[in-house]
């Protein structure tokens, strides 16, 4: 794995000003990379400075018995633990991605639309069969992408499971699947994807990711 | 400069520990009145929230009950007690901010912003001396992009919502947030030398 989310996009992820659909993506890297959640384990220590050093304010008399009378008489949790390696993705997708009713879209590509409404971002599975591409396309806004299987390139380099890719409106990329198996990525898009190349200019109108 | 004193740190986690073992009330008044109201002033500041004394007040109250179900998940060889406190915090508030914006999603908040299941003996004493440096490190940047930061972390905005308060260009604010973080961590590798 070389490809990793920014700084930029941890602290946005840590300070929760994240919506889902971009948060998801980064969950999705953070489960597989130790390096990006030792930066985000800092960032959140960031959070933690800004919250203890900030003012105070001061609370209702009686905050501290109505949160009492709200534990009632119930012991704490015991230890449950969330399944070790549980991934976020797999909450929307119980069945796993062989249970992904996949509705094809172009030639060797299929996507899923997942069921998050954030008011920003569209978030799909999109499945590129080996050696495929997408069309060239670019972006009016923000394209995230985590590779969940195999493996593609495109103009700016070579991806493969694990990867976190962000694209803006300046790249216009191809990407192509790698030969040896289908690839599956999970992307999160705000503003719309354009296509540049000659075919697919012509599926603008037609194709909604 | 506050320095955070080392005896504060394990106070904290001794009293969380309290409550995980013996559901120790005293304890738990005791956190209680520590985080309160850091946690309300917080939340004031958040969107959502606008201002609401009562709607912080929901986030206090939401933030100390899951203080008091998930202690016994605390494990301090992983995190410090303030850092444990502000991710649950901050999950609240998603949570009341979805609420708000009627964003219904198929997913839980915790499932994606989960506390932390990086292990590692050094991570509490690790962190401690980061806040000690962190604290350090933002006095000494500059306050236009520690101002960018605070929005981010304290008010939870995005980086188009604190471009629009400013009235200055979304490059602008992503810039001061990249510059802002770059310092930081220098300073950060500066004191480590
Ligand atoms: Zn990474």
């Amino acid at each position: 794995m070389s490809h990793h989310p920014s700084e930029h996009l941890l602290a946005e992820f840590t300070s929760g000003s994240l919506n889902t659909g971009a948060a998801l993506c980064v969950r999705t890297h953070l489960e597989q990379c130790h390096d990006c959640n030792r930066v985000a384990e800092d960032l959140n220590v960031l959070g933690a400075v800004m919250m203890r050093d900030s003012d105070q304010a001061s609370c209702s008399d009686d905050l501290f018995s109505r949160v009492l009378d709200q534990l009632g008489s119930s012991a704490p949790q015991a230890p449950f633990s969330r399944s070790a390696g549980s991934k976020a993705l797999s909450s929307l997708i119980p069945g796993g991605i062989q249970s992904v009713p996949w509705k094809k879209i172009a030639g060797g590509v299929s996507s899923y639309t997942l069921p998050i409404n954030d008011g920003e971002y569209s978030v799909k599975l999109l499945r590129v069969e080996k050696g495929r591409s997408v069309f060239q396309h670019t972006h009016t806004d923000t394209e995230l992408t985590v590779l969940l299987q195999g493996g593609y390139s495109d103009e700016l380099g070579s991806y493969t499971a694990g990867d976190f890719i962000e694209c803006d409106g300046s790249h216009v990329h191809k990407p192509v699947a790698h030969r040896d198996q289908d690839c599956i990525l999970l992307t999160a898009v705000s503003g719309k994807l354009r296509f540049t190349g000659a075919v697919g200019r012509l599926l603008n109108p037609l194709v909604t990711f | 400069m506050k320095v955070m004193d080392m005896a504060e740190a394990q106070q904290l986690a001794g009293w969380l520990d309290a409550v995980a073992a013996d559901q120790d009330k005293a304890a738990f008044k005791q956190l209680f009145d520590h985080y309160s109201g850091r946690i309300k002033a917080f939340a004031m500041k958040s969107p959502g929230v606008s201002g609401s004394a009562t709607l912080a007040e929901e986030i206090v109250q939401e933030t100390m009950i899951k203080v008091w179900n998930k202690a016994s998940l605390y494990d301090r060889s992983k995190a410090n007690v303030d850092a444990w406190v502000y991710t649950i915090a901050r999950n609240v508030r998603i949570d009341i901010q979805r609420r708000n914006n009627k964003h219904d999603n198929c997913i839980e908040v915790d499932d994606i912003w989960q506390e932390s299941d990086e292990p590692g003996p050094l991570v509490q004493l690790r962190q401690r001396q980061l806040a000690d440096n962190i604290r350090a490190g933002l006095e000494q940047i500059n306050p236009e992009q520690a101002l960018v930061l605070k929005k981010m972390y304290l008010e939870g905005k995005s980086q188009r919502e604190i471009a629009e308060e400013f009235n200055i260009p979304l490059g602008t604010v992503k810039s001061r947030t990249r510059l802002a973080l770059a310092r930081l961590r220098l300073l950060l590798q500066e004191k480590e030398l």
